[in-house]
């Protein structure tokens, strides 16, 4: 079983790659029929991503939800099944996949590199609030990851206003619409995954607030969401401003998602 | 004057200041990252860091920020945060019938009750802080312990905490682990027995994730490890200076359990530093860990000089004993201890109330939004 996982594993990781690069050829080639086969590849590779994710569930024997290598396995698998759900939704553009794809590709290396381990679930991870706290986070990631797509593109689009291939992407106020609207749902996921952490804090710890460095990260992340939002409804920042903020919040939040660990210990496992 | 002091009202619940005071916020966090912060999980952390960092560590600790979130300038970037919101809040009621008329009501609605929500975020953490109650306790199988200030290992109380204590006392009768490849710990139960001045008396098992309140405190597991109960004999003198048990500290890297402590004892001219084998194996005089049960306790004894240096050691199996230096070293029993936050939280209901309340408007707030997220209606719109 642990062989199928990591072979599921790696055709995973392939297509999700493979996604990337016809994706981006069929982009900047301008042809539609590549990117029409990158939109199956990304399905073929959310397959394997859910038997892998299976697979380890019942080779474990608890939610995938623990360690570093099964956080980002859950994480990848709901950034792309948000993506693909708002894609189905006519949403947004399957180009923005090339964004969201290379964090899914490389946060899966990152957790493989980190060691499968098929331990049981120690005692502090026995409570139903780390699911709600896991999946909400992924959630909010999931959903800022496309808000940054809109973002960069949008970015392009205003640098290169008479490029070809940017025209087939949305108006610039329809891709500012979509980088703000998930960045609310971003939001709204991150003020769950924070009240769910704090809840669950209280139980294991006794405190809903430890000032832990990955908590003082997501605060950080949260409050630089929360200065958007404020700045967009209340001092009209749109358009580039509110772009650039869309990709400083996403840098912020990876590294409370993967680089707190270079700030010194911190008494929470993140991915 | 009035109108001086109604432009200093409006500044404090602007926009423009609540978006400075965030920013100023998000600095402040920034900076606390950078430096190991004062908590309970960190005690060995800033001594470590400091050892590692000779130069800054003056620097931080003349400037405190070792304690950032503790300091006087972040709390009053907290009062100044409540303050704008009383206002921002207070300054939309005002207006509130106006605004109703010409915005959408449920946004607005949603608006308010944040800002209500968030209030009282900020009041019951305050409310926790200065009239709460946070306090350690570490105990032994069979041991009790009497609900008292100096009963504590660790107590700190809010300036406005009613002193006194609550005339009860617990027991630590028993402590369960049951463990997966008798190596990693799946399940972690003790078995507590409290009882008041009027004997009632009441038995509950609390678990990690699942504390206990008795008398409004809130009793948490915390760590856990093994108390051997040791003696030292002066065979000369034919006398016992220390027969007790020690609660051994419990070093954990991954899976690595190590239980460790030295006897802080004036008699003995050197430290001694004993470790725990729960479980063992001997080839000679290499002993190897192999397991987490304490099947065939092993105690190893070691006699280090200031420099960490190892002067003389000694292995002593369960009931065994054995001469290390001067002194004769007896392995009597083994018991688990666990340690316990002890908590009161008066602040509790509002914080949890209003952070509910937080997510239900920020929902209420942002529904049109994710109304048009969701509904299919072409790409991009």
């Amino acid at each position: 079983m642990e062989k199928i996982e990591i072979l599921f594993l790696w055709m995973t990781i392939f297509l999700y790659a493979m996604t990337f690069i016809i994706q981006v050829i069929g982009f900047t080639w301008r042809k539609s029929n590549l990117e029409d086969i990158s939109k199956w590849v990304l399905r073929a590779g959310f397959l394997f991503n859910t038997a892998t994710l299976v697979i380890h569930w019942i080779n474990s024997k608890h939610p995938p939800v623990t360690d570093t290598y099964e956080l980002n396995l859950t994480g990848v698998w709901i950034t792309i099944l948000i993506f693909l759900l708002f894609y189905l939704l006519q949403k947004i553009e399957h180009s923005i996949s090339m964004v969201v794809l290379p964090l899914s590709f490389l946060a899966l290396g990152y957790g493989y590199l980190s060691g499968i381990s098929f331990d049981p679930m120690g005692p502090a991870f026995q409570s139903p609030w780390l699911i709600v706290h896991v999946i909400f986070a992924w959630l909010a990631f999931g959903s800022y990851a496309i808000a940054t797509g809109a973002a960069i593109f949008l970015l392009l689009k205003e640098r290169n206003k008479s490029s070809g291939r940017l025209n087939k992407l949305p108006s610039t106020d329809d891709l500012d619409l979509t980088e703000y609207r998930f960045i609310v749902l971003g939001f709204i996921n991150h003020a769950v995954m924070i009240i769910s952490g704090a809840i669950w804090a209280k139980k294991l710890w006794g405190h809903y607030w430890n000032w832990d460095p990955l908590e003082t990260w997501s605060l950080i992340a949260f409050l630089v969401y929360a200065f958007y939002l404020h700045a967009r409804s209340f001092l009209n920042w749109r358009m580039k401003k509110s772009a650039w903020m869309a990709i400083v919040g996403i840098l912020i939040l990876a590294i409370s998602f993967w680089g707190v660990g270079l700030f010194g210990p911190t008494i929470h496992p993140g991915p | 004057m009035k109108n001086n002091l109604s432009k200093i009202i409006l500044w404090a619940g602007s926009l423009k200041q609540a978006l400075a005071l965030v920013i100023i916020l998000i600095i402040i966090s920034f900076l606390a990252i950078m430096f190991p912060q004062h908590s309970e999980f960190s005690a060995g952390e800033i001594t470590t860091w400091s050892v590692q960092n000779p130069g800054f560590s003056k620097f931080a600790e003349f400037f405190g920020l070792f304690s950032v979130f503790r300091s006087v300038p972040f709390l009053i970037i907290i009062f100044l945060f409540a303050l704008n919101i009383i206002i921002c809040t207070i300054l939309h009621l005002v207006k509130l019938k106006n605004r109703f008329e010409h915005n959408n009501k449920i946004r607005l609605t949603g608006f308010l009750f944040l800002h209500v929500a968030l209030l009282g975020i900020l009041a019951g953490g305050f409310i926790t802080t200065s009239s709460g109650m946070d306090g350690s306790i570490i105990l032994t199988e069979g041991q009790v312990f009497r609900e008292r200030a100096d009963n504590y290992i660790k107590l700190s109380k809010g300036p406005m905490h009613k002193t006194g204590h609550k005339n009860f006392m617990v027991r630590l009768n028993k402590l369960d682990i049951v463990y997966e490849r008798n190596v990693i710990p799946v399940k972690v139960t003790t078995n507590l027995e409290f009882r008041s001045e009027n004997i009632t008396k009441e038995n509950v098992e609390i678990s990690i994730n699942h504390p206990y309140e008795f008398r409004g405190l809130e009793f948490t597991q915390d760590e856990i490890g093994f108390s051997p109960r040791i003696s030292i004999n002066d065979p000369e003198k034919g006398i016992v200076l220390l027969h007790s048990f020690i609660a051994l500290k419990t070093f954990r890297e991954g899976d690595n359990w190590q239980y460790t402590d030295f006897l802080p004892l004036s008699f003995l001219q050197n430290r001694i530093f004993l470790t725990l084998y729960p479980d063992h194996k001997r080839e000679g005089n290499k002993i190897t860990k192999t397991g987490e049960l304490p099947k065939s306790p092993l105690l190893l004894f070691e006699e280090k000089n200031e420099n960490g240096e190892v002067l003389s050691k000694g292995i002593i199996p369960f009931k065994g004993s054995a001469k290390i230096g001067k002194y004769l070293f007896e392995f009597h029993e083994l018991r688990y201890w666990a340690s316990f936050r002890v908590m009161e939280d008066p602040g509790y209901l509002i914080f949890v109330i209003s952070i509910l309340l937080a997510l239900f408007s920020l929902i209420l707030r942002y529904s049109e939004d994710l109304k048009k997220l969701f509904i299919k209606t072409g790409r991009g719109e």
